[in-house]
């Protein structure tokens, strides 16, 4: 006997990432979901903008890591509420979030007059791209230090990103990376991506970064 | 990486299913999936974690049988229709940008095949 089934997979994940949207919405957050390979520099980018923001935007993070809270103390000295998730309690240490463990983390902190929220996923190109959270805008890093290829090889989490931001420019001086290539290579698999091009360290293209933000913000609350 | 999620999450939706049919769910021998490129899964991983979850659940014994679905994309500017295999997601034909992807997502649990009892039974 033949059983037709024609469900998706993630259909359990989906149900749960609606109600985190909800909540998001009900409570007025703009949610970024922050995905890069480990190292392009997620949580530097963050420091900064958490403290550009400097109470004119109140913000709150929601730090995923496989172990450890070492991304989630550098971020709660700039007096921000952080929630911290680890995977490795479900399977051995997860490499993404899912919707479920974010929902989990909502009450660590306080929806209730935060305009932003900032998911930083686990480090990882791959796997959180299949996961939605009950974002608004994913944006993916890539730093010029990771090769110009990363969007071709990455394709989806590429396509899906709403923003991506080209870190560590800094470094160009130092590494044969073509940023013109690796833009062609971005808009080759999504053309409508926004590119802004930030050096943490040196406090460059950051404004591009916020203006995208936002731009964001703006477009949410006219919608 | 990501197939032990994705096991997890066809065991979940195949049980569901069963547990739709009068009981006692039968014993499976086929579980059919639709996996599309773009979600980079790879299917001999997917099959090492279903043997490994499958043990214990409603879907012990069963086969997992991956139907892989290629990258398709439509032209928003010339219609045309064409398969992608370089990654590169603009159109052959016209070289625009604008293409809306036809297939290549899918992560789908399409059907359970139970296995038949033998005939008389005892």
């Amino acid at each position: 006997m033949e059983i037709s089934v024609l469900r998706n997979v993630l259909d359990a994940n989906d149900v749960i990432a609606k109600e985190n949207r909800k909540a998001f919405d009900a409570h007025g957050c703009f949610v970024v979901n922050l995905m890069s390979a480990p190292g392009s520099g997620k949580t530097t980018l963050l420091e900064r903008t958490l403290r550009a923001l400097d109470g004119r935007l109140k913000a709150g993070v929601i730090e995923g890591d496989v172990q450890g809270s070492l991304d989630a103390d550098r971020l709660a000295r700039l007096g921000v509420p952080v929630a911290q998730i680890n995977t490795d309690p479900h399977f051995g240490g997860e490499c993404h979030l899912d919707a479920r463990m974010v929902w989990h983390a909502l009450p660590a902190i306080e929806l209730d007059g935060l305009d932003l929220v900032f998911i930083e996923n686990v480090g990882n190109l791959v796997c959180p791209a299949s996961w939605d959270l009950g974002e608004d805008a994913k944006v993916v890093l890539f730093s010029v230090t990771e090769g110009e290829d990363k969007p071709l090889k990455y394709p989806k989490m590429f396509q899906q990103a709403r923003c991506a931001v080209l870190s560590k420019m800094d470094l160009l001086p130092h590494v044969p990376f073509k940023v013109e290539q690796a833009v062609e290579f971005a808009r080759r698999v999504n053309p409508e991506l926004e590119i802004v091009f930030t050096s943490s360290v040196l406090d460059d293209g950051l404004e591009e970064w916020y203006g995208f933000l936002r731009s964001q913000l703006r477009r949410r609350s006219a919608a | 990486m990501h197939e032990l999620s994705i096991c997890q999450g066809i065991v979940q939706v195949a049980a569901a299913a069963l547990r739709g049919v009068p009981p006692p769910p039968p014993p499976v021998a086929r579980v059919t999936v639709r996996i599309g490129r773009l979600t980079a899964v790879v299917p001999d991983s997917l099959r090492y974690h279903f043997d490994l979850l499958t043990p214990g659940t409603l879907l012990n014994g069963a086969t997992l049988v991956i139907e892989e679905i290629p990258i398709r994309g439509r032209c928003a500017d010339c219609a045309a229709r064409f398969e992608i295999d370089t990654l590169t997601f603009t159109c052959p034909r016209c070289d625009s940008g604008l293409v809306e992807l036809t297939s290549g997502r899918e992560l789908q649990v399409i059907s359970l095949e139970t296995r038949e009892e033998m005939a008389g039974g005892n």
